[in-house]
């Protein structure tokens, strides 16, 4: 009784055998993963100045979220922070736009989609040290956390206003480079990060990254000791100036980088020209690797590592073990699957299955010749409505800006 | 109460007096006086010495629970949390083989195999001060089963393969049997689905074959595990290009699985997925039997209108036209921006999966390997993140493009096996390159289709993750001890204390767990490490850990000269002049008398 049974069970096994050998050696040449070993990036972007004299720091920061969201990082891996809402100040003759050059009207920062994560008063030293360390209120978000772990590349970009070894916060409070320092220090020893670049553009920013210890941290700042960082462009509508020197000239490279670009920072970096950004730059690389084999995509965007899939999981589904594993696991039942689906803000859940149900699509039918003809003459009919009104519109404009003109007289 | 307002009142009275009579009494009133102002200054120094210093040390001390740093820098001792898992072989050969001094032989060949192999290992790196990779030793014992060994695998086939049962955790079953019986070929091994490996020899009853061929079989499955632990715990994996260490997920006891339908183009092709009935048939097995390790709530969505960010390459056979997606293209292929990915509802880590339905126009989207050749899977695995596969919908009769359950059954396999990577578990193998020549062997490994997880994996898995656990709490612990000591401006709660006590005490467990002999205790040891990296971490995570982190002493003197200077000015002055006072009235008096 035995040896039939036992030949039923093994000689499937021998059917198998045969791929098993040849797919463990292909996939070694399946696999395309970054040369930096990181797999995924992430970005702190910081503007910590109030007033809306200080317009050109968020425009600064929101250039720097625009370049890093087109060269691929989610929403989700962005922590966005912005010290006051230049957007929708009173004084701002574009309500809800952000611009970054005089020429208007041709990139807006803020758009509609956007996610700041930080914004006002709560822009502080100490939510950006929390942001860093990793130390939340159990109610903060996930979208306004640093979820980073031991593979992660982190571009840490700050702008505001500066001096000697501090950073001003709302203009009430200042980061030294000590805190900063430390936090990363906090972030390696809790393993939060692969590697950090470090960007600052403000007065003396090349003070702020002296202090760094940690390994793996880049750094580069916009100005020496002693200098000051200066603005570009002013708007002469906003009577503002709208981005810094620095940002500005790194711009005008990352605007050049594509996600798959094989651009390194040490070209980046060669750019720099003291004249035109009217302070000196500075690089520290010696925590970190050569400038000449780092990617601006490393930092700047999210190219992720990929392996070929040949292989699948056949599980045949077994009624009984299901049931026992049921039993077992009641905290994810099959109807936790719709439930879970319904609160997800995205489009449709589970049960939603036509397409048609989408707002966004509508269906198509034909339409039959005698209403074509009916259709037409609506049309015909609302086009010399709207006419009319516009005639008349012209006429009282005409007269009410008659009316005022006798007045001053 | 009364006292001191009459007192006051004498007071007044007498500084009122003092200007407008001037008689004898003048001296010895203004004597008096001078000793009243003498005693005003003298209590309210008291006063500032008595209250107002303690007070002020009081409320500015920064409070620090005592925290437990001699246990806590212990961790940091080698050989401190070295763990020996217990691996209990039971080798099922023919009756005249079945002698426990045969067993101890095989037992100690596979030791010295073992040993042999730990030479070439990977060496141990970590960063000086911190917590060193524990040394994991695997200790395999060999024993006979007295029952039948051709009966007792028919129990092990037969037996509906429960992988998770805690019993049987670390008992595994070796079966020699006799190649030309079972019409296979001489030195042929099946690892299969449950805790089991057979090896088919000519004969079987030749004790120097089975003692050969069993020995390296067993140092050669734990021998690679043992390495895998190591891999696990050094801290070399940080610069180095181990890729199943970059693919898998780090802990957490709950993920959030998000399966998403992305359509392109919804227009021309209609896609219909019981997605309900997908996962209960083809993920939810997996899922099961993994809860004893995490726990995972799985979601699923649909997206239309949104396509991919990368544009396919045509390419134009002899047959059809279709366009490719080779591999650097397949590295920008997430379009972030307008998928929706992340969800906002669940604080659990999430691992995404992408069903990728391309626009009319860019169909059939086929995945090319870097030398141009069609993958048949249409499916790639992204580290740490999750899986994508591309779904290439059929024509249908009615014109309608739409993809048909077998095709979903397939992708949900690719799925399946991606979350198998993701979370660490490896397909068992033997090291052919490591074999010596004489032994001629051809293996296979059967994957399990009930659950899509063999008890091998799963107990590989499971010992992965203890390691792993115990360290990343080690560590966790040993982090924030040289922080907390490092700081000494930062408040440390009683809270803190008690995580990190409960942590330690986890730890300890942990490894009393593992050192008994008897062996269910595996999935309990489980379970504590995890419990022990929950608490570090939320100690170390604790909100309240964050302070001004750079605090020197001229800050401190800018804050307590406004206070403290307007008030020490008058004090310290009217204190000199009315000493100064004391003592010219007290050598006036001398001089009088």
């Amino acid at each position: 009784m035995e040896l039939p049974l036992l030949l039923f069970i093994l000689v499937p096994f021998f059917l198998v055998s045969t791929t098993a050998g040849s797919q463990l050696a292909a996939s070694q040449a399946d696999r395309f993963f970054s040369s930096s070993g990181h797999t995924n990036n992430w970005a702190v972007l910081v503007d910590t100045s109030r007033y809306w004299f200080n317009y050109r720091h968020s425009a600064n920061t929101l250039s720097m979220y625009r370049t890093v969201k087109r060269l691929g990082i989610p929403d989700s891996n962005i922590i966005l922070m912005l010290a006051d809402d230049v957007a929708c100040n009173p004084r701002n003759d574009a309500p809800g736009s952000v611009f970054n050059t005089h020429e208007r009207h041709r990139l807006d920062l803020y758009g509609e989609n956007i996610e700041v994560d930080y914004r006002g008063y709560e822009v502080t030293v100490e939510n950006f040290i929390r942001v860093l360390t990793g130390r939340h209120d159990p109610s903060v978000p996930r979208s306004k956390r640093l979820l980073t772990d031991d593979r992660s590349n982190v571009l840490v970009y700050m702008t505001g206003h500066g001096g000697d070894e501090f950073l001003k916060f709302q203009d009430n409070e200042e980061i030294s480079s000590w805190d900063i320092a430390d936090a990363f220090e906090q972030m390696w020893e809790k393993r939060r990060y692969h590697e950090i670049l470090f960007m600052v553009d403000t007065c003396q920013a090349n003070t702020l990254y002296e202090r760094f210890y940690s390994p793996n941290i880049l750094s580069v700042g916009s100005s020496r000791k002693g200098e000051s960082s200066y603005s570009y462009h002013i708007d002469m509508d906003l009577g503002v100036h709208v981005i810094d020197r620095f940002t500005f000239f790194n711009l005008e490279v990352l605007e050049r980088v594509t996600p798959g670009s094989q651009y390194t920072l040490a070209d980046l970096f060669s750019t720099y020209d003291p004249v035109p950004i009217a302070s000196h730059p500075g690089i520290r690389s010696e925590l970190s690797r050569p400038l000449e084999v780092a990617l601006i995509t490393d930092f700047f965007g999210a190219v992720q590592n990929v392996e070929i899939t040949r292989d699948g999981c056949a599980i045949r589904g077994n009624r009984t073990s299901l049931s026992e594993a049921a039993t077992e696991q009641g905290k994810s039942e099959p109807g936790h699957v719709e439930a879970a689906a319904k609160p997800v803000n995205v489009n449709l859940s589970a049960t939603h299955r036509h397409p048609n149900l989408d707002p966004r699509v509508r269906e198509l039918k034909p339409v039959a010749e005698t209403e074509l003809v009916s259709y037409r003459f609506v049309g015909l009919m609302m086009i010399a409505g709207v006419a009319i009104r516009m005639a008349v519109n012209i006429e009282r404009k005409q007269e009410s800006e008659a009316r005022p003109r006798m007045k001053r007289a | 109460m009364v006292a001191v307002l009459q007192r006051l009142k004498g007071w007044i009275q007498r500084l009122r007096g003092r200007n407008s009579a001037i008689d004898v009494v003048a001296v010895k009133e203004s004597v008096d006086e001078t000793s009243s102002e003498l005693i005003t200054i003298a209590s309210i120094w008291i006063v500032i010495l008595v209250v107002g210093v303690p007070w002020w040390w009081a409320t500015t001390r920064v409070y620090r629970a005592s925290l437990p740093f001699d246990d806590i820098f212990d961790l940091a001792e080698e050989g401190r949390l070295d763990v020996s898992f217990a691996i209990d072989v039971t080798l099922h050969t023919v009756p005249g083989l079945a002698r426990d001094d045969f067993a101890l032989h095989v037992s100690d060949a596979t030791k010295q195999l073992m040993d042999q192999n730990l030479v070439s290992d990977i060496p141990l790196v970590y960063t000086n001060g911190s917590v060193p990779p524990p040394h994991t030793k695997l200790a395999v014992s060999v024993h006979f089963d007295s029952a039948d060994h051709i009966g007792a695998l028919d129990e092990a086939a037969a037996d509906p393969l429960d992988i998770t049962n805690s019993s049987l955790v670390g008992k595994y079953h070796l079966y020699v049997l006799n190649s030309a019986e079972n019409s296979v070929g001489h030195g042929d091994v099946t690892i299969g689905s449950g805790r089991d490996i057979v090896v088919y020899l000519e004969d079987p009853s030749d004790e120097s074959q089975v003692l050969r061929y069993a020995s390296w079989i067993l140092s050669s499955i734990f021998s690679e595990e043992r390495r895998s632990l190591r891999r696990v715990v050094s801290e070399e994996d940080r610069s180095t290009q181990e890729h199943d260490m970059i693919k898998m997920l780090p802990y957490a006891p709950n993920y959030n699985v998000i399966i998403s339908l992305i359509n392109a183009d919804p227009n021309t092709s209609l896609i219909s997925w019981d997605i309900g009935s997908l996962l209960e048939a083809h993920v939810r097995p997996l899922l099961s039997s993994l809860s004893s390790i995490s726990t995972f709530s799985v979601q699923s969505q649909v997206q239309y209108h949104s396509g991919a960010t990368v544009t396919p390459t045509r390419q134009r056979d002899s047959a059809d036209t279709s366009f490719v997606l080779r591999p650097s293209d397949l590295r920008n292929f997430i379009n972030s921006a307008e998928w929706l990915l992340s969800s906002a509802v669940s604080a659990d880590p999430p691992i995404n999966f992408l069903l990728y339905v391309p626009p009319e126009s860019q169909r059939p989207l086929r995945i090319c390997d870097s030398d141009d050749r069609v993958v048949p899977r249409n499916a790639f695995l992204i580290p740490r993140w999750g899986g994508v596969v591309v779904l290439n919908p059929k024509l249908d009769a009615f014109g309608t493009e739409r993809t048909d359950a077998d095709d979903l059954k397939t992708h949900f396999e690719t799925l399946a096996e991606h979350l198998r990577q993701l979370l660490g578990i490896q397909r068992i193998e033997l090291n052919q390159a490591m074999r010596p020549a004489s032994l001629t062997m051809r293996a296979t490994s059967l994957g399990n289709t009930d659950t899509g997880i063999t008890g091998f994996e799963f107990d590989r898995l499971l010992r992965k993750r203890i390691v792993q656990n115990l360290v990343n709490a080690a560590r966790t612990l040993h982090s924030l001890g040289t922080l907390v000591q490092s700081m000494p401006n930062m408040v440390v709660q009683d809270s803190i204390s008690v995580q990190i006590k409960d942590a330690l005490r986890s730890i300890k467990q942990t490894q009393d767990l593992l050192s008994q002999t008897t062996l269910p205790v595996t999935l309990s040891a489980s379970r504590s490490a995890s419990l022990a990296l929950t608490s570090a971490e939320s100690a170390f995570f604790d909100p309240t850990m964050v302070s001004k982190l750079y605090f020197p002493d001229e800050h401190r003197l800018a804050i307590y000269t406004p206070f403290f200077v307007p008030a020490a000015v008058s004090l310290f002055a009217g204190s000199f002049k009315i000493l100064k006072r004391y003592r010219s009235r007290n050598l006036s008096k001398i001089k009088m008398e």
